[in-house]
Order: C-alpha cells, then structure tokens, then sequence
C-alpha cells in the first residue's frame, strides 16, 4: 500500500474517532515499522478509555485492519496529563546545574 | 534563563536541513535573541543527554562488577553491555548535537556523524578520540545487539552468512569493551561541553 494511501486511511480513523466522540480529549501518534503501521490513540478523559478501546477493537475487527498491507494496529491508550511545565523545567535545571557543578563545566 | 520544555523538544527533534535553514537565519543577526535562545537551548540538551550517558555508565559499571562476583553472571554482563552502549550512543548525539548543532536521530545516523566528525583532525585532537573510534562503536552495537537479542553469543541474522559473534566471545570481554568504549565517549563528551 502507498504511504499517501495509508496516511488517508488513518486519517480516517481519526476523523471517525473524532465524530464519535466529539466531548472525548483524544491526541493520536503514528509509528511506521517495514510490514506495518500503529496509530497510538491517547485518551485524556479517562472515564471514556473503555468506550474508545472498544469502539477501536471493534473496527479492527469490522474492517480487518490487522490484514491489510500493511497492518494497521490501532492502539488505544490512556493518557494522563503531563506534568506541569514549570515543574519539569524545575527538576532539569537542577539536574543540569548539579552535572555542572560535578564536572566542572562553564557555560557556553 | 533556562529555555522552556517545548523549546528544547524543538531543537531535539531538528533535522539537519532544518537546523541548517534556522541556524542559517539566526548567523544573519548574530547575539540576537533567536541566536542565543537557539544555543541556549543547544545546551539544555546536550546537559540533558550527557546525564543519560552518565546514568548509563554507572548502572553498567555496577552490573559488570556484580557480574564477576556473584551468580547470573552472563545476564548481568549482558545488561551491562546493553547500557555502555547506550551510554556511548548518548554521549555521541550529546557530542554531535554541541558540535553541530544538530541531534543524529538513531543509531546508523549516530554512527555516521560520528564518523563525518572523526575526519576532522581539531575534533579528532580535541576530543582525545582515535579517528577510527567510529568503529569501536560499530562493535559495541553489536555486542548490544547480541546481547539483547540472540540466546547465544553470536547474532543468528541473517542466517546464510557467518554468524557475527560478541568481542572476545565471552560475556566479560565484551562487556569491558562496551565499557571503556562508553568511558572514553563520555570523557570526550565532557571535554566538548566544558569548553
């Protein structure tokens, strides 16, 4: 199958998604591997993640989406928020500050 | 001022003709905030994967040694090999993204800058690393490879050539290879970023 014709059919998936649960929070991710595709679907709102898994087990079934050329294996996951932004920053600049300090090294 | 998260990610995820068109627009107005920002955030990042490199290291230096002294030995000295190498591959991006400005995403593309930079006599003087040191990696991979994947100490693919077997062909040998490979990265590392 053609990369633009695998690129139409998983945005697809996700316009269905979308239209199907348009109150859910969801963000997708693709991974291209040599004999097939994943689309990852994070699920932000946690108390839909077993309607969406199941909606998704249900398509791959229906349209056989794990027998096509390539493959394409929808995965549902959940997703919580990330961590603060300020919070992270935080954390790695004092990781970076103590690796300084530990080596030795001046800024650039 | 250290640069936000999704300023680093950025600069992490550049591809070379990217970093070449924005580094390109950022030396048109040198010590202009896009510049500094730029490097600013250059340096988080290389920070940020020099610290993975270190972890990696001294989780494999603690695996080798409990692997000479105690039981299970072959599966620790297999992990230990796993992560020399990946502390190796870390300091290589950590190096290249410093030097370059620019992250080789991958093994094959870690190897290859690498080796482009090892051509460079000054880089080769400053980092204290052989010109063929790209080598040592490809073995290092390889033992990672081995290590990680085959129940032996040889690689099974592909399977109608000689098989290719670990350094030393035994688990020991191997894992003193990734490690003073690993070492001697990180150190050139250190000296780039340092200076």
């Amino acid at each position: 199958m053609q990369t633009q014709v695998v690129d139409e059919a998983l945005e697809g998936i996700e316009q269905r998604l979308r239209a199907g649960f348009p109150a859910v929070r969801m963000e997708f991710a693709r991974q291209t591997f040599p004999n097939h595709v994943e689309l990852w679907v994070y699920v932000l709102d946690l108390q839909h993640f077993d309607e969406v898994r199941a909606w998704c087990e249900e398509l791959t079934r229906v349209e056989q989406l794990d027998q096509r050329a390539p493959e394409i294996w929808l995965m549902a996951r959940a997703w919580k928020a990330p961590r603060p932004a300020a919070e992270l920053e935080q954390e790695l600049r004092q990781r970076r500050d103590e690796f300084r300090r530990r080596h030795n090294l001046l800024p650039r | 001022m250290a640069e936000p998260f999704e300023t680093l990610v950025f600069v992490a995820r550049l591809t070379r003709g990217e970093k070449d068109a924005i580094f390109g627009q950022a030396a048109a107005f040198p010590g202009s905030d896009l510049a500094l920002r730029l490097v600013a955030a250059i340096d988080d990042v290389c920070l940020d994967r020099l610290l993975r490199a270190e972890g990696c290291l001294e989780l494999a230096r603690t695996f080798a040694s409990q692997a000479a002294v105690g039981a299970n030995g072959e599966e620790l000295f297999r992990t230990a090999v796993g992560r020399a190498y990946y502390s190796a591959h870390h300091s290589i991006r950590g190096i290249a993204l410093w030097h370059s400005h620019w992250d080789p995403d991958g093994h094959e593309a870690s190897i290859k800058q690498l080796q482009l930079l090892l051509t460079d006599s000054g880089f080769v003087a400053k980092s204290g690393l052989a010109p063929d040191a790209w080598k040592r990696v490809v073995d290092a991979r390889t033992n990672r490879h081995v290590a990680d994947y085959s129940p032996y100490d040889w690689q099974r693919d592909p399977p109608a050539v000689t098989p290719v077997g670990i350094t030393g062909q035994d688990w020991k040998t191997a894992a003193d290879f990734n490690l003073a490979l690993a070492e001697d990265l990180f150190k050139a590392a250190v000296r780039f970023v340092g200076s």
